[in-house]
């Protein structure tokens, strides 16, 4: 029993010390994070979604709000031309740990155009798509390494799959120990099924004093999951109903059309 | 149809796919018309059609090939420019020379044809497994429907196009039959040729968008009849100049698309 109490005790004194230490509590206790919805569902109506990401965070911070997915090898073609005339897909590169996508949002600017001028130790600079940029590497490593990592991070934006909006996030001022912040990321409608993470960090001076992450599942429903299902598990048999409905929708506008004259 | 579906940005490989399966629906209550009519020649048909198996499936897998390679899309592309290129400007030149011409000289115009057919037919003659097809009224060697058939079906799986355009044609000037037998036999060929490059694009490349395909069915059922109205205020000629425009607009815009600088000097490669 004496021993049992001993360590109770030692239990209660130690955390009590943790807590008086500076900065600690930040990392969780003070940052609280809701997410809805708690899951993307791409149904056939799914033309992109709109998460509310809201919660507090420790008054002064600046608050950084990053939807992510999981980092994979990708394989693209560099284009070049060929005949001196037409342009083509030529060398194959792999771009080694790249997440499909990244929605970064913020309250304020992360990087001010270089990673000198933002420092390279700075967290903040960290979490932003210029850092991701410098992190890529490519097989085989290519001589315009950092025009391909460029185009990449373009090509990403043209499909709307990586995003840095440094209005994203609105923290509100109201003087007390926690601060309330509210970002709606806008999730594009060429989003693949999948986990993703929403990631919510806070700032100080540029340096994370505390983040969390919550995980969020995409997944596909209804019918395009038949679809899908049909379409890569089922090929043959998905090819062979498309073809009988394809007959039967033709033989359909037959009749209230007439007769179609033909194809082309 | 699919030039306008790569246009609005679907993926060229996709769009030829999903195009061969709206093409299978468009085709059926065509072919069954015209199987009513007695207009389908189904020995020539059946021999087209064994090529056009032999060159969709041939064509699938050069698409299968090229997808891995990164350039399948490459390839439909410049198939497109090159067939929309010569099909436009000999649409646009034939019908500005025929809007020149009076009926007379259209008349005169179209004297030459035996003479060339006449040169063609010694040619013709020499080749071996000689037939006859009684519904259409010709004696040929059973291997011009098979290599037809087979350049046919490459194109449609390359192309995601039935056929037609080139099959029409070649069935009138190269077989010689009869023009109502032509389109029946064309029909007949265009959906079992259709029919099976969507189950090998299905099966092989996963690049068949069904809703696509019904939707587009849909579109162009119902597009048809307002083309026809339109088709009715109009003169032969001037469709023929209207679609040809169509037809080379597209060409050019396809062409700047490999020609320009691309917007970004990435692509992804196949089957991802």
């Amino acid at each position: 029993m004496r021993w049992k109490k001993v360590i109770i005790f030692n239990v209660i004194v130690t955390i009590s010390l943790l807590f008086l230490l500076p900065g600690f509590g930040n990392c969780t206790q003070k940052i609280q994070v809701k997410v809805e919805p708690a899951s993307l569902l791409l149904g056939t109506f799914y033309r992109g979604a709109d998460i509310k990401v809201m919660g507090s965070v420790p008054a002064g911070s600046d608050v950084v709000v990053r939807f992510m997915g999981i980092k994979k090898d990708l394989h693209l073609k560099k284009k070049g031309k060929v005949l001196g005339l037409l342009w083509m897909n030529l060398d194959t590169f792999v771009f080694k740990g790249i997440p499909n996508v990244c929605l970064i949002y913020s309250n304020k600017q992360l990087a001010s155009g270089s990673r000198e001028a933002s420092g390279s130790s700075n967290d903040a600079w960290r979490l932003s798509l210029e850092a991701l940029e410098s992190q890529i590497d490519i097989e085989p490593e290519p001589k315009d390494k950092t025009f391909l990592v460029k185009e990449l991070v373009k090509m990403k934006k043209l499909e709307g799959l990586y995003v840095e909006n440094s209005e994203g996030v609105k923290v509100t001022q109201k003087g007390g120990d926690i601060e309330p912040f509210e970002a709606h990321v806008k999730v594009p409608s060429s989003l693949t099924p999948g986990n993703y993470a929403v990631e919510v960090y806070a700032l100080a001076d540029g340096n994370i004093t505390g983040s969390k992450v919550i995980p969020i599942e995409a997944k596909l429903v209804g019918l395009p999951a038949f679809l899908y299902k049909m379409a890569f598990k089922h090929a043959l048999l998905y090819g062979v109903l498309a073809t009988i409905v394809a007959i039967l929708g033709g033989l359909l506008m037959g009749l209230i059309f007439g007769a179609g004259k033909g194809a082309h | 149809m699919t030039p306008l579906l790569i246009m609005i940005g679907i993926p060229p490989t996709v769009a030829a796919a999903s195009d061969s399966n709206q093409i299978v629906g468009a085709s059926t209550s065509g072919t069954i018309a015209h199987f009513r009519l007695g207009n389908v020649d189904f020995k020539m048909g059946i021999l087209l059609l064994i090529g056009g198996v032999i060159g969709g499936t041939v064509g699938v897998q050069i698409i299968k090939v090229l997808r891995q390679l990164g350039n399948a899309d490459f390839l439909i592309k410049i198939t497109y420019v090159l067939m929309l290129g010569f099909i436009g400007s000999y649409m646009l030149l034939e019908s500005l020379q025929s809007l020149k011409k009076s009926k007379k000289e259209i008349e005169v115009a179209e004297v030459p044809i035996p003479t060339k057919e006449s040169r063609y037919a010694q040619l013709v003659k020499k080749l071996p497994f000689q037939t006859d097809f009684t519904r259409s009224g010709v004696r040929l060697s059973i291997l011009m429907p098979l290599v037809l058939g087979v350049f046919v079906g490459i194109l449609a799986a390359i192309m995601g196009v039935g056929g037609g355009f080139i099959m029409v044609p070649v069935m009138v000037y190269l077989l010689r039959m009869p023009m109502h037998v032509v389109v029946g036999t064309s029909l007949f060929q265009i959906l079992f040729t259709c029919i099976d490059v969507t189950i090998m694009q299905a099966y092989t490349n996963h690049t068949v968008d069904f809703v696509l395909a019904l939707l587009l069915l849909l579109g162009s059922t119902v597009g048809a009849q307002f083309g026809a109205k339109i088709s009715k205020k109009l003169k032969g000629e001037q469709i023929k100049i209207f679609l040809a425009i169509l037809v080379l607009l597209v060409m050019v815009k396809m062409l700047l698309g490999l020609l320009l600088p691309p917007k970004v000097f990435l692509a992804y490669t196949g089957g991802h």
